[in-house]
């Protein structure tokens, strides 16, 4: 340990306690996380739902759904996440509470 | 180089803490025209009679799903203040009879409603860390926004008086300095 | 009420720093101690709380160093949350045979955030701090500090923090 953590030669010690805090920084903080299951639900049942509205009119029906999709705004920190993932699992509730003849694709 | 790589790497930190919604002021004498709906949005406001409507609205090419909630700072005298809020527009469903009750104006003709009576229980806390407080939320809950314009409504079904928030997006702007412009509102 | 908390003990450094002048320390301003004990007085100004954070500081050099470890652990209430602190630093406090003794110190902090029904919250981050305490005697001194710090993990965050002391080198 005290190997890794003793600073390479010829650097100066701010800049070395800036590399430190900067790389626990993008360690603890900057790292993005995966999609949530509930969220990759939701966006599937989203376009299911739109496919299905496009079907019937003849119009194409397109929702934007980039915060939810995988690598999207949502996924950018743990944060970000968990709140995303609850209002996934909250939206699709009503919508399967609310609409009988959902696409199989909302389905639990 | 190494020390160009660490220069870059701190200058990333500023980038990292400006992510956060964008801090705006709800007046209920004034509709909120959100200019961006891609950028999302920390909305502040005060109940002072409790009779009050806030409306936000917003225009968009498309349709698009964002989160939304509605808050209230976590202190003993708003414990009983749950203001609701209403996603309205063309192409949005249909509200239940108790909803469209409870809704704070008619519906225009052909409008819907996603609806959130902010009932849950035991009461959501949120703790927010960029300004460093505790409140309880409705929970962000996924809404798909009509292509065109909406509204969101923001009421007081029990007539509670105080604060309270309106979020929607997921931190995608940057102008949060802007809370600085009052202070008093978004961090007290 | 609270305005009258964070200006008394601003008033009271003050009226020590007065007093200060009038009767000034020994030649030399500082007793031969390792320790110093520190009672800060502290408003957050972000995620409002006020209240104490006693510190206890070590001089692990020789007599006129400027080196201290810091060690200080906070109590401060707000209008939402009660803020526990820890922190753990670095601090050089200079010209210590001198009435006014500039400080700047870093270190890391673990913060703590109570509420009454929901987890505590707990974030993990930096700080900086800079200062000047003013001696009254050998062994007191007043003064003020600012800290700034940064909160890496357990949600992003940054925090501004004044506060006024009263310290005793044991």
């Amino acid at each position: 340990m005290a190997r890794v953590m003793q600073r390479p030669h010829g650097m100066r010690l701010p800049t070395f306690v800036g590399g430190i805090t900067a790389a626990f920084a993008a360690a603890c903080w900057g790292f993005p996380v995966d999609q949530s299951t509930e969220c990759a639900a939701y966006v599937r049942c989203i376009e299911a739902i739109d496919r299905a509205a496009s079907a019937a009119s003849g119009t194409p029906q397109v929702t934007d759904l980039d915060r939810y999709q995988d690598g999207g705004a949502c996924w950018g920190n743990p944060e970000l996440g968990k709140g995303c993932t609850t209002s996934c699992r909250r939206a699709l509730d009503r919508l399967r509470a609310r609409e009988p003849a959902l696409p199989v694709e909302c389905a639990p | 180089m190494r020390r160009a790589l660490v220069l870059a790497a701190l200058l990333l930190l500023p980038e990292r803490l400006a992510v956060a919604h964008t801090p705006g002021k709800l007046l209920a004498s004034t509709p909120y025209e959100v200019r961006n709906p891609a950028d999302s949005y920390a909305l502040f406001g005060v109940f002072h009679t409790g009779a009050e409507r806030f409306v936000v609205k917003l225009a968009h090419a498309t349709r698009f799903a964002a989160p939304v909630e509605i808050f209230v700072p976590h202190v003993d005298e708003l414990r009983r203040h749950r203001p609701a809020y209403a996603v309205v527009g063309p192409g949005l469903p249909a509200p239940s009879a108790a909803e469209l009750a409870a809704l704070p104006a008619p519906l225009p003709a052909g409008w819907g409603a996603e609806v959130e009576l902010n009932q849950v229980t035991p009461r959501p806390v949120l703790f927010e860390s960029i300004m460093r407080r505790f409140y309880w939320t409705s929970e962000p809950l996924a809404v798909v926004f009509p292509a065109g314009p909406s509204e969101i409504w923001v009421w007081s079904p029990a007539k509670t008086t105080g604060k309270f928030g309106l979020g929607f997006g997921v931190e995608e702007g940057g102008g949060y300095l802007a809370a600085l412009d009052d202070w008093s509102l978004y961090a007290y | 009420m609270r305005t009258s908390a964070i200006a008394r003990p601003l008033l009271a450094v003050l009226l020590a720093a007065t007093a200060a002048r009038a009767d000034p320390p020994d030649e030399c301003a500082t007793a031969p101690a390792r320790f110093t004990i520190a009672v800060p007085a502290e408003v957050t100004v972000v995620g409002l709380t006020y209240g104490l954070r006693p510190e206890v500081a070590y001089r692990p050099g020789a007599l006129g160093s400027a080196s201290r470890l810091r060690l200080a652990v906070g109590v401060l209430d707000g209008p939402d949350q009660l803020f526990v602190p820890l922190s753990l630093g670095y601090r050089a406090m200079f010209r210590g045979r001198q009435r006014v003794q500039p400080a700047v110190g870093a270190g890391v902090e673990l913060q703590h955030r109570l509420v009454s029904d929901y987890p505590a919250v707990r974030q993990y981050g930096v700080y900086v701090e800079v200062g000047v305490g003013i001696a009254a005697t050998p062994r007191l001194a007043f003064g003020l500090m600012v800290a700034i710090d940064v909160m890496l993990y357990g949600g992003p965050g940054a925090g501004l923090g004044p506060r006024v002391f009263a310290s005793w080198r044991l």
